[in-house]
Order: structure tokens, then sequence, then C-alpha cells
């Protein structure tokens, strides 16, 4: 009893060393490039830090107070809900596109190269490609002439309505492809016969995905999901590119640029960084309850 | 029957080719303009439309700048050099923390995972504005060491990844190696991380593929023209007010050419990294 | 164990540069507050300079600047050439383009400590920054004698910038549309161009190209309202009044005309995506577009883009901007010569009296490259294209003091970004008016109040 005793101790003892040397250098890393900055952020949000060391001087929660009162930051929120659109339809079209894929096709290795292509594109290129695309007498205006629909030709970008959902659908053209490799791997993981047996069962395309997708992709659903959220609302380079944030296409990260180095009011952004933080944290929260995360299967369970 | 059930079937399969041919349609037609644009001298750019295909389709002028103007070959060199090191450092950092959430209980345990989701959402331009200092002050500023630093952090899709994959992995396989006098530390490093071979496969595309498109946190700390990445090769032909878009157009082919190929090649080891992580139980 | 090895390096890495951090950074700061500030101007340090000289091509210059390595190596490298027959002991001037690099970047550099010795002052950092990361370059008025804009980068006395150039702000417009449409004839005053304008919507043609889109291209448009007030100093005035876009005022008047042009339907149908520019000026080479409100850098620009389209040249010309009627030599036009960009040297260089002087030395002979006029008052050389200006009696040249350092801080509590880069003229006034309504005055007065 005693040998199982100190057994058990010395395990312990080795356990505590192996958490310490594995984590010490993550938790340095979260500290530095984390923790680090977003306590800096902190405090400088409640000052009018101009983003050096000239001296600046404590306001309190007057720049949380402006951030809510004054239009040009509660526009970001209206293009934000753009964006959510682009990301829920982003996971409904990768979704469906991993099930048409779920089973053997002939030539889908071609098919899912192109359809990922557009999210290893460089930046740049991507801004390059849209400009292009959206111009007038580009690749859009090209292609409504070509099946007939004409008349919807405009200047796309000096509307707001029309230039957010341009942007948008960049939005959506990029990361498209990310989410549907997520779930098409994820549901290649779910055996076969599950299907076989449901198919003999008699149930429909519907039922399958209901029974037995479903259940199996919630948890990376939910993740997805919530990453999109928070997504729409960081947003940076497809508008900071292509329009400056001009034309009500500002999305919380161009005004957060801007407000600082534009502007130099960095206490104002840092302001604003936090409540993006808080923003996230509360999808976060909102997801756990959700989608509550089953727990993992450690030594100690 | 049969031959209705077959032709359901044929249908089906016809639907979803018809589906598929035009998601392919959507991505390439954008992009075929930049590929035109790639072949046109820069007054015939500014002058046509960019869906009018070029005079000269033999004009690789555009190629040759890109390679002898646009440093493609230093840039890609040290490219290699960063993907490499940042790949190993992240995947020992990503490893060993998903290793530690899914094995052990621990203080503080579930205020950790929250952390590195919270990280993900800190604006990195700010956080840059108050960390680049630090790295300026040890000289870190055109030094490659710099930059794999910065990428090697842990970040949430590729531990979520991670802890997916441990997860499965019997706890019974670890305690009969302990059984067998094995150490912690061997259980994951001979034992663990073989296993998750098809994960490390997945996490390091999706990092090269992050790296490869930074051109951010590139152009900050590697300004100078002989530290080049693939990312900034494409800045070189921006200028203040005139940028050269034809070479810009071809760099961009350049520079997408060598992922692709490479995702062709690699991608059934991407779906396996993402389908064995997700078997539950 | 091979991994703990490395992890254990890694730790070092990181708390070594986390110390390091800490450490250097104080002491910077401590050196700033010892640092003596020389007053003696650059022409002084030149002198001691040559003496000060160590052993031969020993010493390495850093430079940065945002045109592209191409330029660097066509006109920079001459320039570099010549400092050194002057300066023996300088080994070379390293170059790093600043070209693609946003703003926010060369801040982050900035503040960082890291860059170049001599190097581009970014338009959005505040003035009172300017000692924090710059050496002064002499004292302001002695500065203002030699150069134009020499004394426009000061603070507290002290210049911290020099102008790489200066040109004209006005119209550049395409002659074969002139001829073509409106009798060849180059509007001299508002309602010529204005008639120009319809006459050019009537065949196709655009009237002006704005590019505001890209933002930085707005700032013409406010410029623009110091040349209507005939008051150099009219910008600064910005910081006594509360609405600065009330009726009648100058900024208000610039900004109806823009409105007017807008809602004539004579701009670019595209005003809102960003870097059109190359595509601005093949369409003003190549007769689709007449004019263009810009910088005379731009001209030669121009010109290689109506060659590269297949006309000439001298198809492109330029002219003050007519924004009165009545004019003739007792009501002359006013003609703004204007700074462009300018170049600080770093505090903290190791070779600070050499960089100072290479930044004057480079800084007045870049400017022809560049498509401007050279900044010496006593003898500096414009563009051979624009010296009819001078014989042309009914314009008058003027250009502006030096801007009052508040305005940057009182445009960013107000949000707007007036007399800097002026985005918010394509919020406010055009995009509005494009979109059906009238300009958004109040609002801007509005933002603006809440300085008071």
């Amino acid at each position: 009893m005693a040998k199982m005793n100190r057994l058990a101790a010395k395990r312990q003892r080795e356990k505590n060393k192996i958490i310490i040397a594995f984590l010490i250098v993550p938790l340095l890393f979260l500290l530095y490039f984390t923790v680090y900055p977003v306590v800096t952020m902190l405090l400088y949000s409640f000052t009018d830090w101009k983003g050096s060391a000239t001296p600046f001087s404590v306001l309190g929660v007057k720049n949380y107070v402006e951030i809510f009162t004054t239009d040009t930051y509660r526009n970001i929120f209206k293009t934000a809900s753009y964006y959510l659109v682009a990301g829920i339809v982003q996971q409904l079209i990768s979704l469906f596109l991993a099930v048409i894929m779920g089973k053997a096709l002939r030539g889908s290795g071609i098919f899912k190269g192109f359809i990922f292509f557009p999210f290893i594109m460089n930046g740049v290129a991507v801004s390059m490609v849209f400009r292009m695309f959206y111009q007038i007498g580009g690749g859009l205006d090209v292609l409504l002439k070509a099946i007939g629909m004409e008349q919807c030709i405009r200047v796309w970008m000096t509307n707001p309505v029309t230039s957010n959902i341009c942007l948008a659908f960049i939005y959506l053209w990029k990361n498209v492809g990310y989410s549907f490799l997520i779930y098409l791997g994820t549901m290649q993981s779910v055996p076969g016969e599950y299907y076989d047996a449901a198919a003999i069962d008699g149930a429909g395309m519907w039922m399958q995905f209901k029974e037995i997708t479903f259940p199996a992709i919630k948890m990376i659903i939910g993740m997805m999901v919530t990453l999109s959220i928070v997504g729409s609302i960081s947003v940076f380079d497809i508008p900071y590119v292509l329009t400056n944030g001009k034309n009500s296409t500002n999305s919380f990260a161009t005004t957060l640029v801007e407000t600082a180095f534009t502007y130099s009011r960095y206490g104002l952004a840092c302001a604003m960084a936090i409540i993006m933080l808080l923003l996230a944290a509360i999808v976060m929260v909102f997801k756990n309850m959700v989608f509550k995360e089953e727990n993992d299967n450690g030594y100690n369970r | 029957m049969a031959i209705t059930d077959n032709g359901r079937k044929r249908i089906y399969a016809i639907c979803k080719y018809a589906i598929l041919c035009s998601m392919v349609f959507i991505v390439l037609y954008p992009m075929l303009g930049v590929f035109y644009a790639s072949f046109k001298t820069q007054a015939e750019y500014l002058s046509t439309s960019s869906m009018q295909p070029p005079e000269d389709w033999a004009n690789f002028s555009n190629f040759y700048l890109v390679f002898v103007r646009g440093n493609v070959v230093t840039g890609f060199l040290n490219t290699a050099v960063i993907t490499v090191a940042a790949c190993v450092t992240s995947t020992l950092l990503n490893t060993m923390v998903a290793f530690c959430l899914t094995r052990f209980d621990f203080k503080g345990k579930n205020l950790l995972d929250r952390f590195y989701m919270a990280a993900s959402f800190v604006p990195s331009i700010i956080v840059h504005l108050i960390i680049f200092k630090d790295f300026a002050a040890a000289g870190l500023v055109n030094n490659l060491i710099s930059i794999i630093i910065l990428y090697t952090g842990v970040d949430i899709v590729t531990l979520y990844l991670y802890k997916q994959y441990f997860g499965q992995i019997s706890v019974s396989v670890d305690e009969s190696a302990i059984m067998d006098g094995c150490s912690y530390f061997r259980v994951y490093w001979n034992i663990l991380l073989p296993m998750v071979r098809p994960a490390i496969t997945t996490a390091c595309i999706i990092k090269i593929t992050y790296i490869y498109n930074d051109f951010y946190t590139a152009f900050l700390y590697l300004p100078a023209k002989e530290k080049g990445v693939m990312s900034t090769v494409l800045y070189r032909f921006i200028g203040p007010y005139s940028s050269q878009w034809c070479v810009i157009a071809a760099g961009i082919i350049v520079v997408t050419i060598p992922v692709f190929i490479g995702f062709i090649f690699a991608q059934k080891q991407i779906y396996k990294g993402f389908s064995d992580g997700a078997v539950k139980g | 164990m091979n991994k703990k090895i490395l992890s254990l390096v890694l730790a070092a890495t990181l708390t070594v540069s986390m110390l390091f951090g800490c450490g250097n950074t104080s002491t910077g700061q401590a050196d700033a507050g010892e640092e003596s500030i020389s007053d003696e101007t650059i022409v002084d340090n030149a002198a001691e300079n040559t003496e000060e000289t160590a052993s031969e091509g020993t010493i390495t210059l850093s430079m940065a600047f945002h045109n592209t390595e191409e330029f660097y190596e066509e006109s920079i490298v001459p320039i570099v050439e010549e400092f050194k027959q002057i300066h023996p002991e300088v080994k070379d001037i390293t170059y790093t383009t600043l070209s693609g690099m946003g703003d926010e970047q060369q801040v982050t550099r900035l503040t960082g400590g890291q860059y170049e010795d001599i190097v581009l002052v970014p338009t959005i950092l505040l003035a009172s920054e300017w000692s924090n990361y710059f050496a002064p370059l002499g004292d302001a008025s002695e500065m203002a004698e030699k150069y134009y804009y020499g004394d426009y980068m000061q603070y507290e006395g002290q210049s911290y910038g020099i102008p790489i150039g200066v040109v004209y702000e006005g119209l550049l417009y395409n002659k074969k549309v002139l001829e073509q449409y409106c009798d060849g004839n180059v509007p001299k005053t508002l309602d010529e161009l204005l008639d120009d304008c319809a006459k050019l919507q009537e065949n196709g043609v655009i009237g002006f190209y704005t590019n505001a889109g890209s933002i930085w291209t707005m700032r013409y448009w406010d410029n623009l309202a110091i040349t209507m007030s005939d008051d150099p100093d009219y910008a600064n005035k910005i910081v006594d009044t509360q609405e600065p876009w009330a009726e009648g005022s100058s900024l208000r008047d610039s900004a109806d005309l823009l409105a007017r042009l807008a809602s004539g339907g004579y701009l670019e149908p595209d005003v809102v995506t960003a870097d059109q520019w190359d595509i601005s000026l093949t369409s003003l080479g190549s007769g689709q577009t007449a004019f263009m409100f810009t910088g005379t850098w731009a001209l030669s620009q121009a010109q290689d883009h109506a060659v590269e389209a297949g006309f000439s040249a001298d198809d492109i010309g330029f002219a003050p901007f007519p924004y009165k009627n009545d004019v003739n030599a007792d009501n002359k036009l006013n003609l703004r010569v204007a700074q462009d960009v300018f170049l600080g040297v770093n505090k903290n260089s190791e070779n600070l009296d050499l960089a100072k002087e290479f930044c004057a030395f480079f800084c007045e002979r870049v400017s022809l490259a560049m498509g401007m006029n050279e900044i010496m008052i006593d003898g500096g050389k414009n563009q051979p294209d624009l010296a009819f200006l001078q014989e042309l009696d009914y314009v008058q040249t003027y250009t502006s003091p030096a801007r009052d350092s508040k305005i940057a801080e009182m445009a960013g509590i107000a949000g707007i970004d007036v007399y800097n880069f002026d985005g918010f003229l394509l919020d406010y006034v055009i995009l509005p008016v494009l979109n059906g309504g009238e300009p958004e005055y109040d609002k801007l007065n509005e933002a603006w109040k809440k300085n008071f």
C-alpha cells in the first residue's frame, strides 16, 4: 500500500514536471504576444495615448463613451452584418459542397483543388482580381451582359449597399474553400457503413445528413460559425485595400487602424480593440452555451 | 426498377458535376482578368477592358521581370527557411499544449483554452505597434529569427486539430507504455507524436499558406531587399503612384502556382489530417 | 531530448529579447533627455564634417524613400556617387524602399526605433511627435530663407524635414480633347471650366478624374480653399473656427465646386475604388478624360501615359485652376506653389551630421527627377515645361506658411482628415451628391465642434 502511494506520488511529481516543461514556452509566448499587448491596450484605452513616449493624460471611460456615441463607429456594425451574412452563406455552401463530395466522386481531387484555391491566394492578388472584376466593363459586367441582365449593370462601388455586398462576396469567395475542406475532412471520418445501413432502412439524403453527418460535425460547425461571426467584425484587408473603408464600408478593424494611425488617437483605438475582444468573448460564451463541448478524455477522467 | 434507380443516380451525378463545375467557374472566372493581364503590356492593360484577351500571348516580358527584379529566388529561399523553422517550432508548441490539455487535469486548464481562443481576436496591427520596439531593440529586425518567433505561436485552429487527434487516441495506449517504464515525455515524443502525423501535415499546410500570404509582418520585420520573402515579391512592383500592374499579375501567377501544385500533391494528406482528427471515441 | 534543448533555446531567445526590449527602450529615453539639441545649421556642420574625416570609405549611411528600387538605381545612385566625391569617408548609402508600405507600418518602424538614417517623415505623424524620432535640421526661419517650405515642418522653432521638391497645384488637361469639343480654349475662368465640362459630358468625355478612392489625391481640393481665400495662412484659421464649413467659407466654396462637378456628372464613374492612379493618367492621356486637379509632379507621368496610349507628350498641358470669374491682370488667379513629402534625419543616427548633410544634399538634387521644381529659393531649377507660368500676367504664385500643429490633433478629435489626405470629401461631399442627396456640411461642422 505504501509502495503504491509512493508510486502514485512519484507519478504525480512527474506529471507536474512535464506539465511545467511543456507549457512554460507556450505560456511565455502567450504572455508576451497576447496578454502583455492586451493589458497594455486596456491601460492605454483609458488615456489619450498618441502612440509614443510623449506624455498623455488619463481620460477614464471617455474613449468608450465616444465609440458608442459616434455615427462613424456605429456604422461598423452595419458593415459587419454584411460579412456575417456572407459568413453564414459560406458555412451553408461549404457544408452543401462537402455533402456532395462526401462519397467517392470521380475527379473530385481537381474540384477540391480549385475550390480551395482562393484560400491560398495572396491578399494583394485577391484585391487585384476583384478590382478588375468589379471595375466598369470588368468581369462582372461582361458576365451580366452575357446572360442578358444588362439592366442590372451599375457602378458597383459607388452605392454603399452594393459596394458592401461586393466586398462581402470577396470574403465568401476567399474563405469558402477553407471551411469546405474542414467539413469535408470531418465528414469523411464517419464510417461509410453508417450510411449504408441508413440507406437500407430507407433514410433519404436529408435524414442521413440529419441523423449521421450533422451529429458528427456539430462541434466543428460551432467552431466555424463562431470564427466567422468574429471574423465578420474583424475583417480588414478586403475593405482596406479596395475602398479604404470609404463609402460606409468601414469595418471594425479598418476604423481601428484609421483611428490609430491616420488620426494618431491610439488610446481610442485601444478602446476599440478591447471592445472587439469583449464582443468576441460574448460570442464565445454564447457558442459554449449552444454547443456544449464534450469533455476531453484525459488521464483523470 | 434497376434502370430507374440507375437513371436517378445518373441524374444525381450530373447535378453534382453541374454544381461543382459552376463552383469552379465562380472561382476561376474572376481570375481570368489577372491571367490576361499577365500577358499584356502596361499600356494595353490600362487602355483595354480587363476581360479582353491580350494581343500577344507570347509576351512573357512580365514574367521575366518578376524573376529578374522581383528577387523571386531569394524570396523563395528565405520563405523556405522561415516556413521550415516555423513549422517545426509551431508543431512542437501546439502539440505540447494539446498534449497537456487532453492528457492532464490542472488548474487553469479551461482558462488556457479560452485564452488561446481570445488570442486570435487581438488586432495584430496594434500588437505589432506594441511589440515591434522590443524586436527592434533586440536587433532582430531584418533577421529571419524575428519572423520565425512571430510565426511560432499557438493558434486556435491548429490547437483544436491536435486536441481532436490526441483526444481520440485511447489513454490506455499511454498507460500501458507507462507501465512499461516510459516517461511522459517518451509517451509524447515516441508514441503520440508519430500517431498524429497526418494532423501535423495538415497543420503545417495551414501554417505554410498563412506564412506564404502574410505580407504585413514580413514587410515590417524584414524590410531589407535581401531578406525579401514570397509574400512581398508583389510589392516590389507597386510604386508610390504608378504600379506595374501587369508585372504584378504575372507575379501573382508565379507566386501562386507553387502553392497550388503543392496543394494538389499534398491534398490526400490534408484530408486525412482533418478526417482522422474528427473521429470521436 | 532534442525538443527540450530546442524549447530551452526558444525560451532563452524570448526572454533575452524581452529583457533587451525593456533595457534598450529605457536607455533610449534617457538619451533623448540628455541629448543637447544642436542649433547649428546644416551648412556649418558640413564644414566640420570634412575635418573630422576618419579613414576612407568606412561610413555607411542608410536611407528609406517611397520610390521604387528602379528609381533608386536610375536617379538616386548618381546623387550618392556625387556625395561620395565630396565625402570619401562615405562607403555607401544603402536604400530601403517604402513603396507599398503603409503609413501605419512606417509609424510602427519609427516607434520601434528601427529606421534608416535618412527617412521619409510620414504625413500622418503628429508634429509633437517629430522630435521623438527626428533630429532638428536647423532654425526654421533660416531654413525658410533657403528653401521653399523649409520651415513647413517646424515645431518649436526648429525644422524637422526638408521637402524633396515643390510643385504647382492646378489643372492637367488634354489639349486634343479641348480642341475637339471646346474650341481649343483652356478655361481661364470658372464659367468657362463649367461650360467645358458640360460640353465634354455631352460628348461622353469625363470632365474630371478625381481619383477620390485613393484618398491622398483629394488634398488638392482643400488646398484650393486656401487658394480661393486669397489668404496663404487660411488653413491655420480653422483652428479658431467652430464651423469651418459654414456658408460663405472658402472650405465650403471649394467643396461646393466639387459637389457641382459631381452633380453635373462630370466626374469619373467609379470614385470609390482605390488606386486608380495609372488608369486615370491613361484616361487623360488617351483623351477619355479632359482634366485632373493635381500637382505638376504628375505632368511628366501623364505625358508618358499619353505617349504610351499613342498620343504626343505635347497633348498634355498644365494650367492654373480657374476658381473664379473676371480673371485679369488686376484680379489675378492664385497659383499655389505646394510642398510634397519631406525627408527627416534619424536623431539616433551614428553619423548625425553626415546624415543631415546628405539629407539636404539629396533634397536639393532629387526634385527634377521626381518631376518637381527644385526647392532652393535662389537658383532652384524649374521643370522646363512650366516656365511659361511665370509669364502669364493674370497669375500670381504663393506659398503657404507652416501648418499649425493643432490642425492634425483637432482633425483626429473630429474624425475629419481636413488639410491632410482629405478623404472626408468623398464621404461627406461627393458620395451624398452621387447618391441623390446634398453635401453634408452640417455633419462636418458638428464633428469639428467637438473641439470646442
